[in-house]
């Protein structure tokens, strides 16, 4: 039988906490590291706070989210937090090597692998993690605090270290190539035919491109968000099947059969888009549907010289004008 | 069917552009809206699947678009699998050491020590399972003429190959074979049969036989691949005799009984019969004349073949001549394609057939001038971009002789040719068939020489017949309309 909690149910809150409390093993978990039953409540809610962004959940629905928090990181994460010695103690003799790990990896993974680097990036996550900065209330500022039990603290810290260590990446880079920054400021659009280019080519190629520009735009907007993201981590960051698989947590021979997929409903798509007639939108006339040969044509243009702008084509909502009939 | 397949790795190309294309793009995007990056705790419960199918959705949706995010969750799902860097395993070494160190015995500790030699013991323990284990493993699977105390066993280790010998021929088969040569007698040659049988399992037995002295198992050893070293040499003289070939090496005279068999020389240069059969070139009516003065020469070998026979081994050589020689006799000569290559009836070498210089029908230049392509005989088609310094070779969809040629631009030129041969490229480097006007064909499958090509664009052509017949396309060939 669930043992009953000490604390006094004051608001809805703490009450559903003092039901759960004894099924989670809450006050054993609170009395490993010395930790204020009361502090770790106030963590649960912040917590609940944050998952359901202030909104009220359904009864069944906190219990679900509380039991699939990791309550023993938690409580590990508020005892450091509160500044508790042994859970201090603990924290460093079985995370830090974790975390020297990680650092270790991710260096490795940039080609700066240095155990003395490994250790500083890991090891300057210690202060944040205390507290450098104070709060409003005089109060130490914890790293600690960010962490709500919604995975394990482990794979937290790491995932802190990785954004530290891609954003200084993205920084340094920045300030090394100047050149690549004016890159990216201009994006990329369709090159205007000027003097001196190539005069000797088919003159309906940029109708065709331009046709082909947004029929993509309505298959790319059509596939689902996780269909776009893998053809990002394949196409643009240029990862082997076995690393998506390892992102995705699927075999890469699944993740191979998904991007032919994609591939293949994208190709579909595009083709039954340029079928379709293409109504006026922005100050652009409507033009009237392409046979098969002028469809193959297009594709065959796209393949051999596309200087194409797709900013934002994935995330820009298309307007239902563009969208071709069911 | 061949330009199927000749399209198929192009068209796959195509398909894998085309996509690259579109990550290339994808890479310009810019965030979703206004949605910021997650912290830490969202990447972090999103690696180990812990969100919402929804919420998975909606931040998946994000990092297809922010690249910053999809690093962070690369560099995050690599630092899972961080390897044991070599201080760790060094460490981790000490540690087991130190748990396998002995226990210094006390009074107090009442707990009982480990003696000294069995850890001595230990310590030798494993390496000595492994050769045990090596051991046992040779024992097992060691060849058996390696065995010297091996019972005797009714199984044969080593069998000789089955020999092929018409121990009791027909009395049909005799009359047959008796046209051609004496045949030995069926006692002396099911004699001869049966002792090399008897030879060989001879020697199949011996190796399981009970060990006796190794010098008696050596002399039968010799003896018999004596014996198969004359079988060999009998074989190689009647196979010289019948194929009048180049005298054998000399060494084979010296063959020993300690000496492995010689094999047979290297290939010999083909009969003279063959030899006037293989040009590729020569007319019909010449090789025809050939075969009649190769005639006599064909019955020789017929004969020879006859006489071949008697022992399984020049059965096997008859049999080949006479299949030899009933493919001279029966007139099996074909004029070769210029691109044909042929082997010689041995299987050596093929004869490669020279191909005829090519001579350029068709020459179409770009409006710029710089690009030019040039087509001819057998479907070549070569292209310069230095206006005609130099060319490069460019796959033909046809073997047909190419007539015509029309240059739209750098990227787009259409060929025609005899036989109906209409090709297309637009990117200045595949070409493509194009269907000929199925209006055009006097008779199915049968097309007119299109003597004549202009085109103004990719999709827009008007091919000439050589009876001035005009056709026009404006979809690239799908469809085709006759002029006026």
């Amino acid at each position: 039988m669930p043992k009953e909690s000490p604390l006094a149910p004051s608001d809805p809150f703490l009450a559903q906490y003092a039901r759960l409390a004894g099924a989670l093993g809450v006050e054993e978990i609170c009395a490993r590291w010395g930790l204020p039953l009361e502090t770790f409540a106030e963590a649960l809610r912040r917590s609940a706070q944050k998952r359901f962004a202030g909104a009220e959940p359904a009864a069944v629905e906190m219990e679900t989210y509380l039991k699939s928090l990791h309550l023993e990181d938690l409580a590990l994460a508020c005892a450091c937090s509160e500044g508790i010695e042994i859970a201090w103690e603990f924290f460093i003799a079985h995370f830090r090597q974790d975390l020297r790990h990680g650092a270790s990896a991710m260096l490795r993974g940039s080609g700066r692998a240095d155990e003395a680097r490994a250790a500083e990036l890991a090891d300057s996550l210690y202060a944040e993690l205390y507290g450098v900065r104070t709060g409003a209330d005089g109060r130490r500022k914890s790293l600690f605090e960010y962490f709500h039990g919604r995975s394990k603290l482990s794979t937290w810290l790491r995932a802190i270290l990785a954004q530290k260590q891609v954003d200084l990446f993205r920084t340094s880079s920045k300030t090394v190539s100047l050149e690549a920054e004016r890159e990216e400021e201009s994006p990329r659009e369709l090159v205007p035919r000027s003097e001196g280019a190539r005069t000797d080519i088919d003159p309906d190629r940029d109708k065709y491109l331009g046709r082909f520009d947004c029929a993509l735009r309505v298959a790319l907007a059509s596939l689902a968000p996780r269909e776009r993201m893998i053809l990002a981590y394949y196409y643009v960051d240029q990862l082997t099947l076995a690393e998506i698989g390892r992102l995705l947590r699927e075999h890469e021979s699944t993740v191979s059969r998904q991007i032919e997929r994609i591939r293949r409903a994208l190709r579909e798509r595009v083709t039954e888009a340029l079928r379709k007639e293409l109504p006026a939108s922005d100050g652009r006339r409507a033009e009237p549907p392409l046979d098969p040969a002028q469809v193959k044509l297009a594709l065959e243009y796209a393949v051999e010289d596309w200087p194409f702008d797709l900013s934002q084509a994935l995330s820009v909502a298309v307007p239902s004008a563009d969208l071709p009939d069911e | 069917m061949d330009s199927q397949n000749r399209d198929e790795p192009r068209t796959r190309q195509r398909k894998e552009l085309l996509a690259r294309r579109m990550g290339d793009a994808i890479d310009q995007l810019k965030p979703h809206g206004d949605v910021e990056c997650p912290d830490a705790e969202i990447v972090a419960a999103y690696a180990e699947q812990a969100l919402e199918p929804a919420e998975s959705a909606h931040w998946e949706d994000h990092f297809a678009s922010c690249a910053r995010c999809r690093s962070i969750l690369r560099v995050l799902a690599a630092s899972v699998d961080a390897p044991l860097a070599e201080k760790e395993v060094a460490e981790l070494g000490k540690l087991v050491s130190s748990v396998s160190a002995p226990v210094e015995v006390t009074g107090k500790s009442g707990g009982r020590a480990r003696p000294k030699f069995i850890d001595w013991r230990m310590r030798w323990l494993a390496p000595a399972f492994g050769v045990a284990a090596a051991l046992a493993v040779w024992f097992a699977i060691r060849p058996p003429w390696r065995g010297t105390n091996r019972g005797a066993s009714e199984t044969l280790v080593a069998q000789a190959p089955k020999q092929e010998m018409p121990t009791n021929p027909a009395p049909s088969e005799l009359d047959r074979l008796s046209q051609y040569a004496p045949q030995p007698q069926h006692d002396e040659k099911a004699a001869t049969g049966s002792s090399q049988e008897r030879s060989f399992r001879k020697d199949a037995l011996s190796l399981n036989a009970p060990a006796g002295t190794a010098e008696k198992r050596s002399e039968d050893s010799a003896n018999e691949i004596g014996g198969i070293a004359r079988n060999a040499s009998d074989a190689a003289d009647s196979l010289h005799e019948n194929k009048k070939l180049s005298p054998l090496p000399d060494d084979r005279e010296t063959l020993s009984p300690s000496s492995t068999p010689a094999m047979p020389a290297a290939p010999p240069p083909l009969p003279k019969a063959q030899a006037a059969v293989a040009p590729p070139a020569v007319p019909q009516s010449e090789a025809k004349a050939e075969l009649s003065a190769a005639a006599p020469e064909a019955q020789q070998l017929k004969e020879k073949s006859g006489a071949a026979r008697g022992t399984p081994l020049r059965d096997k050589q008859a049999a080949t001549l006479q299949a030899e020689t009933s493919a001279i006799t029966s007139g099996a000569v074909r004029q070769l394609a210029p691109f044909e290559s042929r082997s010689n009836a041995r299987g050596g070498k093929p004869l490669f057939v020279l191909r005829p210089n090519q001579k350029f029908s068709s020459l179409a230049k770009s409006a710029t001038g710089s690009i030019e392509w040039r087509a001819g005989a057998g479907g070549i088609i070569e292209r310069s971009t230095d206006a005609g310094t130099t060319w490069t070779s460019q796959s033909s969809p046809s073997v047909q002789e190419w007539l015509a040629g029309a240059a739209v631009s750098g990227a787009v030129c259409w060929l025609a040719g005899r036989n109906g041969a209409i090709a297309r490229t637009t990117d200045g480097e595949h070409w493509q068939l194009v269907t000929s006007p199925p209006l055009a064909a006097p008779a199915p499958g049968r097309f007119p020489d299109w003597v004549g090509v202009s085109a103004t664009g990719a999709l827009t052509a008007t091919v000439t017949s050589g009876d001035q017949q005009r056709y026009t396309t404006e979809d690239g060939g799908q469809a085709w309309r006759l002029q006026p």
